[in-house]
């Protein structure tokens, strides 16, 4: 069976964080956790494989249209 | 959630212009959302917050607002509180945009304003506080020109003003360094040097040369 992990819908608090910790230079396997924690706070235990934790974030970060929130940021930068 | 959002989105569509000391709350609390984001600072979501909060009366819980709302509604306090006017001091900017006094602290753009009009005009700040912003900072720069002037023509009369010059056996007036807002703005227009290697073969037929010599 397919699962549909469509991710949560994020505060600027989460976005915020998801921003910091997947951005930075070199994340750390601890850091992309927290960013499925913060994407799919109940589904985390269904992801199997590092390819398919990859791929679920950066489908996260699409659904939450993070481009735009990097089009704020390095806006002020 | 949604009554936060339906409460945030109501009251920034009755924003409206804020009074001079609202203003210069904002701006200050605009400048830490600005230096927070350049330095990637955990603590941007409250500043954030704090920002907004300022901006609207009524209180809203912003944790559990979507983020685009957040962002939607800075830009749009951001748009409300921008000034209208065009006054040298608010769009000229200082070459030293870095140095900070060591007597400076947070929120001081309050204090600093109510000042320089309270000991110019002896108003009160409650009056002070009520005035607009784009008529506040008139006032500001009329000051502050006036007290530039002044200084000028004290300046003329000192004997530093005057530097001695060994080669000519003369003195030259030095006049006194003008603030920024107070200098022209000059655009660069400089076109870039083309390196020699770059450049064509051959003459080289300058067309502005040509026209200058027919007229």
């Amino acid at each position: 069976m397919k699962l549909k992990r469509k991710s949560k819908k994020l505060s600027f608090e989460e976005m915020w964080e998801v921003y910091r910790l997947f951005y930075s230079l070199n994340p750390s396997p601890l850091d992309i956790q927290r960013v499925v924690v913060i994407m799919y706070p109940n589904k985390v235990q269904l992801f199997k494989s590092p390819d398919e934790v990859l791929s679920s974030i950066i489908v996260g970060l699409y659904e939450n249209e993070m481009e735009i929130f990097l089009g704020f940021v390095n806006g002020i930068k | 959630m949604l009554l936060n959002t339906w409460l945030l989105k109501l009251q920034i569509y009755l924003l409206r212009k804020p009074r001079f000391r609202l203003w210069a709350t904002l701006e200050n609390l605009k400048h830490d959302v600005l230096t927070a984001v350049e330095d990637s600072e955990i603590n941007l979501p409250n500043l954030i917050f704090s920002y907004l909060s300022t901006a609207v009366f009524i209180p809203i819980n912003f944790e559990k607002i979507y983020w685009k709302d957040v962002i939607e509604s800075f830009y749009k306090v951001h748009g409300v509180t921008s000034t209208i006017r065009k006054i040298p001091i608010t769009f000229n900017q200082s070459e030293s945009k870095g140095d900070k006094d060591p007597w400076d602290y947070s929120n001081r753009l309050w204090p600093l304003y109510m000042h320089i009009i309270a000991k110019a005009y002896g108003w009160s700040d409650t009056k002070i506080a009520k005035l607009s912003v784009d008529n506040a900072l008139a006032y500001i720069q009329e000051i502050l020109t006036d007290k530039q002037l002044e200084k000028e023509f004290v300046w003329t009369m000192a004997e530093v003003a005057y530097v001695y010059d060994k080669s000519s056996k003369k003195s030259k007036f030095q006049p006194l360094t003008r603030p920024y807002w107070m200098i022209t703005q000059k655009p660069n227009k400089k076109a870039p040097a083309v390196p020699k290697s770059l450049l064509p073969v051959g003459n080289i037929v300058r067309i502005s040369n040509e026209i200058k010599e027919k007229v």
